[in-house]
């Protein structure tokens, strides 16, 4: 089956490389370039997978729109990876402790071993 | 002279020339008055002097009561000359060390033998304002403390701090430019690396060999570039206290073999084989990525300096398997005696290193960065070395870590369930 992805990343460059890799292997990709699109993404497609979240976003940073989708019960299926470029201890200890599933560091996946983690992350979390 | 004549002869004249003897008297009280304002004057200056000083300077005595205080303490601890003297140091002034909250007493720095001498203490200033939960606010001093001995028993020792406020708040400055502007290089690097890797992997267009080669120089050069931002970083974080580590349990034979493997083609482009370590269980508590940054930098440097001949790994246990010793032997140049003290330094190279032809490109931090990681796991790191015959680079690690294990996936960190 495929999944559905939503990417939240400003980086329009960074974004689309990803969007259309991940999109060529079977994934549904939803893109949006900052935080506020992102929540109304999520409200309007409650069956996404996985969100991949960047966390410095403009209009609304990504702590925040993962605060407020782990506010709402209905969207407890979803796995929120926070994506970073660097190896934050204090970020991203803050993103597990508003819920966040797990964290990958940008520039040191390309494409395929990106696309590796979601799939780990969506189905590990299946065989649970 | 009169002030030269004694007391009793004054009072002999007075019997026998009253007249001389009063003379003589009033010179006398005229002398000792002049020398007594001089005196008084000289005292004044002085004290204003130590009052007015840019130091702040303060005097205790042996129950560490304040004697002195001059302007710059009563500017920095807000507190009157008045108030302070006869108070204990230690009620008044609260100083430090360095940008923790350990408290640095009295005891600790009055009436020692030696002068005492404390880099980096500070205090806090309480500014009000608690809304933000950035960093205390602080202002840092080197602390310097003498005694002086009065002989009649009577010690007190006189404390010194000196504002280096400025020099700390330039090298924090430094290390968050390099933090920001590490981190800002990053995005594009990752655009260009991505863009290029779709290039070479998804396009269905059949590259010529020469293509091939020229989008491989594009990746090798990125990856160096991503190489020296992350040293960059590593270093900034090592200044700043704010490296964090991740620490497993695991068989360090396996990450080994997995980084030779790594760097296995960079070594027989030269020519050079690598003689891998023998087959053993040998677990460790290490931060597995930076145990391999640590082994992949003494490997990458053996490649680079070794011109012919070959590079054994030695993994052994050490001191009744508390550590396992890692060396990378190698058959290059050796590293000249008057070059030792520089090879662990930050920016630090040996010459034979400098000849080695600059399109290899370096930073000079690896090794720098490499003993650091070391360290922070509770091991170490060193060399030995012969001119001419090779060199061998090691590092320890604990079979039991001193710092907290993490459970981790590889990758990405499973929150706490």
């Amino acid at each position: 089956m495929s999944y559905k992805l939503l990417l939240v990343e400003d980086e329009a460059s960074l974004r689309t490389v990803y969007a259309e890799y991940l999109r060529s292997n079977g994934f549904e990709v939803l893109e949006a370039e900052d935080g506020e699109q992102a929540t109304t993404l999520v409200a309007n497609n409650h069956d996404i997978d996985l969100i991949l979240l960047d966390i410095l976003l403009p209009k609304k940073d990504g702590l925040k729109v993962l605060a407020e989708i782990r506010a709402n019960s209905e969207y407890n299926k979803m796995k929120i990876y926070l994506a970073t470029m660097l190896n934050n201890d204090k970020v991203i200890k803050q993103g597990f402790e508003l819920g966040a599933d797990g964290y990958i560091i940008k520039d040191t996946l390309n494409p395929e071993q990106l696309k590796q983690e979601i799939l780990a992350a969506i189905e590990g979390s299946k065989k649970n | 002279m009169p002030g030269n004549t004694p007391n009793t002869s004054i009072i002999s004249l007075g019997q026998n020339d009253p007249e001389n003897a009063a003379k003589l008297l009033h010179n006398v009280a005229e002398e000792l008055y002049g020398k007594n304002l001089e005196l008084y004057r000289e005292q004044t200056r002085l004290n204003e002097i130590l009052l007015k000083i840019a130091e702040i300077i303060i005097a205790i005595d042996q129950d560490y009561k304040i004697t002195l205080f001059n302007k710059r303490a009563e500017e920095t601890f807000q507190i009157n000359q008045k108030d302070a003297i006869g108070k204990n140091i230690d009620e008044i002034v609260k100083i430090y060390k360095g940008f923790t909250l350990e408290v640095l007493s009295a005891n600790d720095y009055a009436f020692k033998d030696k002068t005492q001498t404390f880099e980096h203490v500070s205090i806090i200033i309480d500014d009000g304002d608690d809304s933000t939960n950035n960093e205390l606010d602080r202002i840092y001093f080197n602390l310097q403390s003498t005694y002086v001995d009065f002989k009649d028993n009577k010690k007190e020792a006189v404390i010194a701090l000196s504002d280096i406020t400025h020099e700390v708040e330039l090298d924090k400055q430094k290390d968050e430019f390099i933090s920001i502007a590490s981190h800002e290089l990053k995005t594009p690097i990752s655009i260009v690396k991505n863009n290029l890797w779709m290039l070479e992997n998804t396009t269905k267009k059949k590259y010529s060999q020469r293509d091939l080669k020229f989008m491989n120089e594009m990746d090798y050069g990125l990856g160096r570039l991503q190489n020296i931002m992350n040293n960059l970083l590593s270093v900034s974080r090592i200044q700043q206290g704010k490296l964090t580590l991740e620490i497993q349990r695991v068989d360090i034979h396996t990450l080994t073999t997995a980084s030779i493997e790594a760097l296995h083609e960079s070594a027989q482009k030269r020519g050079l084989t690598i003689h891998n370590p023998k087959e053993l269980v040998a677990f460790a508590e290490v931060d597995p990525a930076k145990y391999q940054e640590i082994f992949e930098n003494f490997l990458s440097n053996a490649i680079k300096y070794t011109l012919k001949g070959k590079i054994t790994v030695l993994i052994e246990p050490i001191e009744n398997k508390k550590f396992y010793k890692i060396s990378v032997i190698d058959e290059g140049p050796g590293i000249p005696y008057r070059d030792y003290s520089k090879i662990f330094t930050k920016f630090g190279r040996a010459e034979e290193g400098l000849k080695i032809k600059t399109s290899e490109g370096s930073t000079g931090l690896g090794l720098y960065i490499a003993k650091q990681f070391a360290k922070h796991m509770g091991g170490d790191a060193g060399f030995t070395s012969q001119l001419g015959k090779g060199s061998t680079f090691w590092f320890t690690v604990p079979t039991k870590s001193p710092l907290k294990l993490n459970v981790n996936t590889t990758g990405t960190i499973k929150p706490q369930a």
